[in-house]
């Protein structure tokens, strides 16, 4: 069974790079605009292997995302990847303070988003 | 219009000046350069320096060279008194003060009021007047303060010692 | 939304350009030495690492010049690390010019300019035509095959509450198994709790895999977990992935432990600006203090108060304060010495020289500022000494030296100062041909009786020079002169040692941090005065028959069985003194290029930390190196030991 991967990002390009990139490698790929949507999709039932997130978003930001999927039950032992714009060891620690599994910094490549992917969910 | 005149930023219905007096003649200088007026501090003397700068002092933890107007404009000295001012004044980041007889007030004078500093017939240097503001029967002298302060800073540029070139050293030539 | 990507992007850009700089740097460092050590793969791994990660953020940014400049260069290095290309003198000089072509396409899309597309096309031809074999030297069989991978043995203990952050250790050792190939895996227990206090929902157990694979492939596998967790990963004892491979030595292992360390510091990128601003608000906070101690000294007439005791907390809780902000603004001097390394090869080659450059000491730190003026006279002194000082090599070999000279650049701490040594096993300095020069220029008179001390003193006068002919390099017209300026600009010093045809060295002395010195408070008449306690040797009230007044040297005092001359300060400032005779106040004795003088003060009021401050436009009087606040908000002129002498006995 294909795993589900959610990935949380206002901007389109990203999502569609994100979802590109790993529909190629058969994950099955979720797509939200804002933390707020995300949260309503994992409250609606979609239990995703692994979620993605930009920190930066209007209405819910990354890390408070972070924070409220690990409030979820269902959610709690879910890999959370965040991305990150720079390569600050301040939000690194933010994000991980907050539950975050792993991070990428943008920019990345497809083969950078894999790697990153293959070290948290296999 | 002359082209000293086009050096004058004026808007609206005029510039606001401070307003001081050096012996029995009055000065002004554009508020917006004006960053506070305190009453005379201690001055720590600067050796080396040419007598119209009379040293430094601590605005609070700022060292600021001060500069006596009298001595700059070759007045006589008098003795400093309560009524002695330094006007602090703020060009870009550099920060001086400018030693007063004493503050007067602060007004506005219309553009139409301000005359190009005359050719001849000041005391001081014309090219450190800005223009010459008619206020009631008044006559104030406008204080070009940058091409002023940066004659300051150009002193005490000069005493830096030459740099003389040489070629490398070493053991044999 | 669409203003926030463009920010973004150029954020991400900035950061881009940042990381280029880190790996520039990087690799030209890496480059030189695999110049050393031609097979070490842990440094051609790095400098690939660099190029790859240049390559990737340059294609996601469109700096397409950059990407397909670093594609190319990549190739070539992945052919060096299969062993298809080796590390040899030329490939050498090929990667040294490319990373200079990197830099200046970073540089030109940085600034946005069109960059020099001639010099890249010379350069990406000479890549393309090593991997069309042209210049191609193909390595020969009796060299070892090594793919970088060894047989590495992994401790793996896990954070406990990885799991709570979504990481399962299992995930990471599934993944293990996928970067090298497994040979064992055992699990440690012993953490595990009795039942009773077990937190399902912790990690208790531990990992020891055995594995061969490269070390930094099996390495990256831990980044999410490495702050938390436990991992050791060291090299099976000279058994290797591969049998034929020569063990690694002692140089190559400890460097790979390096890195590693390296990465698990956790580090904060910070705007110098927010530094600087936070100097200037402790520098604030050192005046204050000052001031409250005055205060409080005015009410405080019993040794036991409450309120001393409170004051002294204070005192030292500020000192604290400010040890602790200068610190972060310490970077250690490793990053300036490396930039050395590619200069002095490329001069040497240049002069026909071989000249090897010695680096330690790089771990000792020095204020950022510092540093940063540091580079010029190091520069100016590495030039001088492979030009003046190394010889030739024939010469070298007819003196029986070694044909490779060496230069040992060398930093330490001694005293609370920074000690920077540049020493070359050269010729040395003739001091006879020092003096003669000197006399030949009116530097001295007559044989001036001079120690050999102040002989060789004399190099750092202006307008001297040993060297009859203007080279390329060395000619920029700056002499040691300037070199000493800026190292006394910088509260510094510098001195000379040298041995016929033995060493040359040069030690340069520097205070730990510009922002704030150790002062002594003088006072002559109504002003203060802070002299740099560096300079001090003693200060004294001499007898009236230890001051003479010596025929064309002025005043003159008794110290030690020399005559020091005298500068009386208040006549230099243009002040009167309270006290004029030496007997009556006080002579401070400082050192100034070597020399001893007294400076005749009226009273030394303490000794204090004081804040360097500028004073506006009022700077470049030779004599005054800045000003300071007092406890009591007065301003004091901080003196400059080498301008007042210059003052006192320029006529």
């Amino acid at each position: 069974m294909s795993k589900t991967i959610l990935i949380v990002d206002d901007a389109p390009t990203m999502r569609q790079m994100v979802n590109f990139t790993l529909s190629a490698q058969d994950y099955k790929v979720v797509e939200a605009a804002d933390g707020e949507e995300a949260i309503e999709k994992l409250k609606g039932g979609l239990r995703p292997n692994l979620v993605i997130t930009d920190l930066n978003m209007p209405r819910m930001d990354g890390i408070t995302l972070i924070r409220a999927i690990r409030e979820l039950p269902a959610c709690r032992f879910t890999p959370i990847i965040m991305l990150t714009t720079e390569s600050m060891e301040a939000k690194k620690q933010e994000g991980k303070q907050a539950g975050a599994t792993g991070w990428i910094v943008k920019p990345f490549t497809p083969e950078q988003l894999l790697k990153v992917v293959g070290m948290v969910i296999r | 219009m002359s082209e000293r005149t086009g050096e004058i930023t004026i808007t609206g219905d005029g510039n606001q000046y401070v307003t001081f007096s050096l012996g029995d003649e009055e000065y002004g200088v554009d508020i917006l350069k004006v960053q506070e007026i305190i009453g005379l501090t201690a001055i720590t003397r600067v050796p080396y320096l040419p007598d119209f700068i009379k040293g430094v002092i601590n605005l609070r933890g700022i060292v600021v060279p001060v500069v006596d107007l009298r001595l700059r404009f070759g007045l006589e000295m008098v003795d400093y008194n309560d009524r002695t001012c330094v006007i602090i004044v703020k060009l870009g980041e550099r920060i001086t003060g400018m030693i007063v007889d004493a503050v007067s007030e602060v007004i506005s004078i219309p553009k139409e009021m301000i005359d190009p500093p005359p050719s001849f017939g000041t005391r001081i240097r014309t090219d450190f007047i800005e223009g010459m503001g008619k206020v009631d029967k008044r006559l104030l002298i406008l204080l070009n303060v940058e091409r002023l302060l940066t004659e300051v800073e150009l002193k005490a540029i000069e005493e830096i010692p030459e740099v003389l070139p040489a070629e490398g050293v070493g053991g044999t030539g | 939304m669409s203003d926030s990507t463009v920010i973004d992007l150029d954020r991400i850009k900035e950061t881009f350009f940042v990381e280029c700089d880190e790996h520039i740097s990087e690799m030209e460092s890496s480059i030189l030495e695999l110049e050393k050590t031609p097979d070490d793969t842990e440094l051609l791994n790095s400098i690939f690492r660099a190029v790859h990660s240049m390559k990737g953020n340059s294609g996601c940014l469109g700096f397409m010049e950059i990407n397909s400049f670093t594609h190319t260069l990549e190739t070539v290095l992945d052919r060096m690390r299969n062993r298809e290309l080796r590390a040899t003198g030329d490939i050498i000089s090929i990667l040294l010019e490319s990373v200079d072509c990197i830099k200046g396409l970073v540089d030109s899309a940085r600034h946005g300019r069109e960059s020099n597309g001639a010099d890249r096309e010379g350069i990406t031809g000479r890549l393309k035509a090593l991997l069309e074999g042209d210049v191609q030297k193909r390595v020969e069989d009796s060299v070892p095959v090594d793919g970088g991978e060894e047989r590495l043995r992994v401790v793996f203990v896990p954070g406990r509450d990885l799991l709570k952050r979504g990481m399962d250790p299992l995930v990471i050792l599934r993944e293990l198994s996928t970067r090298g190939r497994i040979v064992s895996i055992r699990a440690d227990t012993e953490g595990l709790p009795g039942i009773e206090e077990l937190d399902p929902e912790c990690c208790y157990i531990s990992w020891e895999i055995v594995l061969s694979g490269r070390r930094d492939v099996v390495d990256e596998v831990f980044e999410f977990v490495r702050d938390e967790s436990e991992i050791s990963i060291s090299g099976e004892d000279g058994v290797r992935g591969d049998e034929r491979k020569p063990v690694p030595d002692d140089g190559a292992v400890s460097q790979t432990q390096k890195k590693v360390q390296v990465r698990d510091a956790s580090t904060i990128r910070v705007d110098t600006r927010k530094l600087d601003r936070l100097v200037n608000l402790v520098g604030e906070l050192l005046i204050t203090q000052a001031m409250v101690s005055q205060l409080a000294s005015e009410f405080i007439t019993d040794g036991t108060s409450p309120l001393q005791r409170v004051i002294a907390q204070l005192e030292r809780n500020t000192r604290e304060v400010q040890e602790g902000v200068m610190s972060i603004r310490m970077l250690p001097v490793g990053d300036v010495f490396t930039r050395f390394r590619r200069m002095v090869r490329d001069l040497a080659t240049k002069r026909d020289k071989k000249v090897r450059l010695c680096i330690s000491g790089e771990d000792t730190e020095l204020d950022k500022t510092v540093i940063e003026k540091l580079v010029d006279p190091l520069t100016h002194l590495l030039r001088n000494s492979i030009d003046h000082g190394i010889e030739p090599p024939s010469e070298r070999v007819g003196k029986g030296k070694q044909e490779e000279g060496t230069i040992h650049l060398n930093a330490f701490h001694e005293g609370g100062k920074v000690v920077i040594t540049v020493e070359d096993d050269g010729r040395g300095i003739d001091k006879d041909r020092v003096l003669e020069k000197a006399i030949q220029r009116g530097l001295v008179e007559g044989d001036g009786g001079l120690s050999e001390k102040e002989i060789l003193g004399l190099i750092f006068l202006p307008g001297f020079s040993t060297s009859e002919k203007v080279t390329d390099v060395s000619g920029r017209g700056v002499g040691m002169d300037v070199v000493k300026r800026n190292i006394e600009a910088l509260g510094g010093s510098v001195d000379v040692e040298t041995r016929r045809d033995e060493f040359t060295r040069f030690v340069l002395r520097l205070p730990l941090t510009l922002a704030v010195i150790d002062g002594l408070i003088v006072a002559v008449g109504e002003e203060r005065f802070v002299i740099p306690i560096t300079t001090v040797l003693e200060s004294r009230r001499p007898l009236p028959e230890e001051v003479k007044t010596v025929e064309g040297k002025g005043e003159v005092m008794n110290f030690r069985g020399n005559y020091v001359p005298i500068v009386r300060l208040h006549s230099l400032m243009g002040i009167r003194a309270r006290e004029e005779r030496p007997w009556q106040a006080l002579v401070v004795v400082v050192v100034v290029d070597g020399r001893e003088y007294g400076i005749l003060v009226d009273d030394i009021l303490g000794e204090q930390q004081v804040v360097i401050k500028g004073m506006g436009g009022l700077h470049g009087i030779s004599g005054i190196a800045g000003a300071t606040i007092l406890g009591d908000g007065r301003v004091a002129l901080i003196l400059d030991g080498g301008g007042i002498v210059r003052r006192a006995f320029s006529n």
